[in-house]
Order: structure tokens, then sequence, then C-alpha cells
């Protein structure tokens, strides 16, 4: 295409939408009379303008409405009660129906306090000997790993194990710049601990 | 009473009939404007938003506008930190093709449309989007975006004329 016709063709989807009045719209108006190419570019921009008309919705790729009512379950709870509430998602993708999950800060200090003695208390034991372990872990695996697999053995299979340590987890996230350093470690630490304990479960479910 | 009042006033059944009966075209706009891969994440931050705003609805509009305006609004906003999260590349007309099109029930030329607007590049993909697609103006356009009216205007024709010759490929 010619340049001659740039000069019109920048005035085509004004021309289209109707904005162009007086001279200019009587110039573009000669023009198309007289030039094939440029009427074929607007019947071509005016077949997308109008397909574009009928482009339809979609929908998402999950039910999204579990996890928009657990957040405004929880933005309700923290207006009503004042308290620092933290909402804790349904999981990665998940499509399972929410918890209704919400804590404070205090709760989640709580639980982190019960997720480091539940890990000290396992690996202690496993330490002392006062839990044998069939099939033990093999000499040489440090007192974290024995944890994992006596916590392994004694949980079983551990789906929803699983996704309450991921709430834990992405509520850590939000929390941590509230928390002690120190603490934010140890909890960290712990939750490795049994997380790890979780996969060795399963690895063990499906042998 | 109606479901946008009872909302308004706490009921949760009532905002999820709402839900339900927007939140198709709050995901095409998402998925249009910025991208297939954070589509669902936007769509439900926007009706979050919409149950902390729905004190502000005056009904001056129809709910489904206003809910509307809000979904552009949070988009256009939201866009620029999600898009520091990918890793692009773009060089201009010959922008990657980011957008995988998720066309449901659509004819085959409804699809083609759909993944050649996802190859505009941003501005023009918006301007696109928000005049041909959902019927906004220049002039609110202008406003959404913080552009002249000028600009929309050439983003538009550019997006156009871009989509002309993917078509024609």
């Amino acid at each position: 295409m010619t340049t001659g016709h740039e000069r019109w063709l920048d005035q085509l989807s004004d021309y289209l939408d109707g904005e162009l009045e007086g001279s200019g719209l009587r110039g573009i108006e000669a023009h198309l009379a007289t030039c094939d190419e440029c009427r074929s570019v607007v019947e071509d921009v005016r077949d997308i303008r109008d397909r574009a008309r009928r482009l339809e919705a979609s929908q998402p790729s999950r039910d999204l409405w579990p996890a928009i009512a657990s957040a405004i379950d929880a933005s309700s709870r923290q207006a009503s009660s004042g308290a620092d509430i933290i909402p804790l998602p349904v999981g990665p993708r998940s499509n399972a129906p929410p918890t209704g999950l919400f804590v404070t800060v205090r709760e989640l200090a709580a639980a982190a306090v019960v997720v480091i003695s539940l890990s000290a208390a396992v690996t202690w034991w496993a330490g002392v000997g006062i839990v044998s372990v069939p099939g033990a872990v093999p000499s040489g695996f440090g007192p974290a790993q024995s944890a994992a697999s006596l916590v392994a053995d004694v949980a079983g299979p551990s789906a929803g194990v699983a996704d309450e340590i991921i709430i834990l987890e992405t509520a850590l996230e939000q929390v941590r710049g509230r928390l002690d350093p120190n603490t934010v470690r140890i909890l960290e630490k712990n939750l490795r601990v049994i997380q790890n304990a979780i996969e060795e479960s399963d690895r063990k479910s499906v042998v | 009473m109606t479901d946008v009042h009872k909302a308004a006033g706490g009921d949760h059944e009532a905002f999820e009939r709402l839900y339900r009966s927007h939140v198709g075209s709050v995901h095409a706009l998402a998925r249009r404007m910025v991208g297939d891969d954070v589509a669902d994440d936007l769509t439900q931050e926007v009706f979050i938003r919409v149950w902390e705003k729905l004190g502000s609805f005056r009904g001056d509009s129809k709910f489904g506008t206003w809910l509307h305006r809000l979904a552009v609004n949070h988009m256009l906003t939201r866009r620029e930190t999600l898009r520091k999260r990918e890793a692009r590349t773009v060089t201009g007309e010959g922008v990657l093709d980011r957008h995988t099109a998720r066309p449901q029930r659509s004819s085959g030329a409804a699809v083609d449309l759909e993944r050649a607007v996802g190859r505009l590049p941003d501005g023009a993909r918006e301007v696109f989007v928000l005049y041909d697609v959902e019927g906004y103006g220049h002039e609110e356009i202008s406003g959404f975006m913080d552009i002249a009216v000028g600009t929309s205007k050439s983003q538009l024709h550019r997006a156009r004329m871009l989509l002309r010759g993917y078509l024609d490929q």
C-alpha cells in the first residue's frame, strides 16, 4: 500500500466510529469512493469491531466462591471484633471447600508453639529410644530425619494434614514481618520437619 | 429487597447470587485485559473488593455497570504488579503470544480473534478491549487509564490495524 494512503488510513477508525465531521468527513468519504484498497481496510476493521462486540464471557478454571466467602467472612469478623484477623486461604489452586479457618496473630503464635513442641518432643523421643520404629531410618541420618520417619510411621497417610501445613505456611508469610526473626526461623524449620514427615508417610502409603 | 441491598446488609447468600451472575463477564475482562494466567486471581480480588465497596453503591447506575467499572479500575491498577512477576520479552509488534485464549463454546472466528487480541501490545490491547469489546467511550477510557483522548483513539486504531494483520496470517 502506498504512503499516499497513510493520511486516510490514520482516520479510518475515527471514520468508522462516527468521530469525523464537516470537511474531515467529506474528505475521507470522497477518498473511499475512489480507493478500493482503503475500502477493503474499512470493511476488515468494521468486521473486527463487530466480532469484538460479540465475544463471549468466560468462566474461571475453578469455583472462586469458597475463597471469596472465606475472605468476606474474615473481614466481617475483623470488622465486628476489631481483632487483627488473618484470613487463611483454602490452598493453592484448590477446589476443597472452605475451612472457615482464620486466626488472630495470637492464635498463630499458639499454633507455632504446638508445632515446635511436637517436633521437639518427637525428636527427643527418637533420640532417647523411647519409641521404636519398625524399619527405622538407617543410622547416619540426623535427628530431624529420624523424627520425620517416626512421625510418618505414626501419622500415616496425611492429605488433610498437608493442606493444613500449607495454610500455616501461607499464614506465616503474611505475619512474618510482625514476628521475631528467631521465631520465624524456628517455625520454618519445624514446618519443614513435619512436611518431610508427611512426604515420607505418603511414600510409605504408596508402597 | 434486591440482592444488592441484601448483600450490602451483609447477606452472603445474596452476594453469592450476584457473584454467580457477574463472574463470567468479570473473568472475560480479566483474561483479555491482563492475561489468562492471572484471570482467576484477579476475578477473585475484584469480588472481594466489590464486597468491601458495596456500601458505596448508590444506585445511580445499574449494579453491573458499577461492578464493571470497579473491575476495570482494579485490573488497571494491578496489571503493573502482575506484569513485573512474569518474565516476558516485548518487542513492540513482535510481542510473544502471552495470552492463551480459552474460548468456551466459541466459533472458530471468535477463537482467532481472542488469540489475536492476546498478541496485542499492552496499551493497544487495553484500549481495544475497553472500547470495542466492552463498549466504553474514549472519554471514559481516558479517565480509566489516565491518558489523553487522542492517545486512546490512536491506540485503538493501532490495535485494529494490528489485528487486521494478525487475522490475515
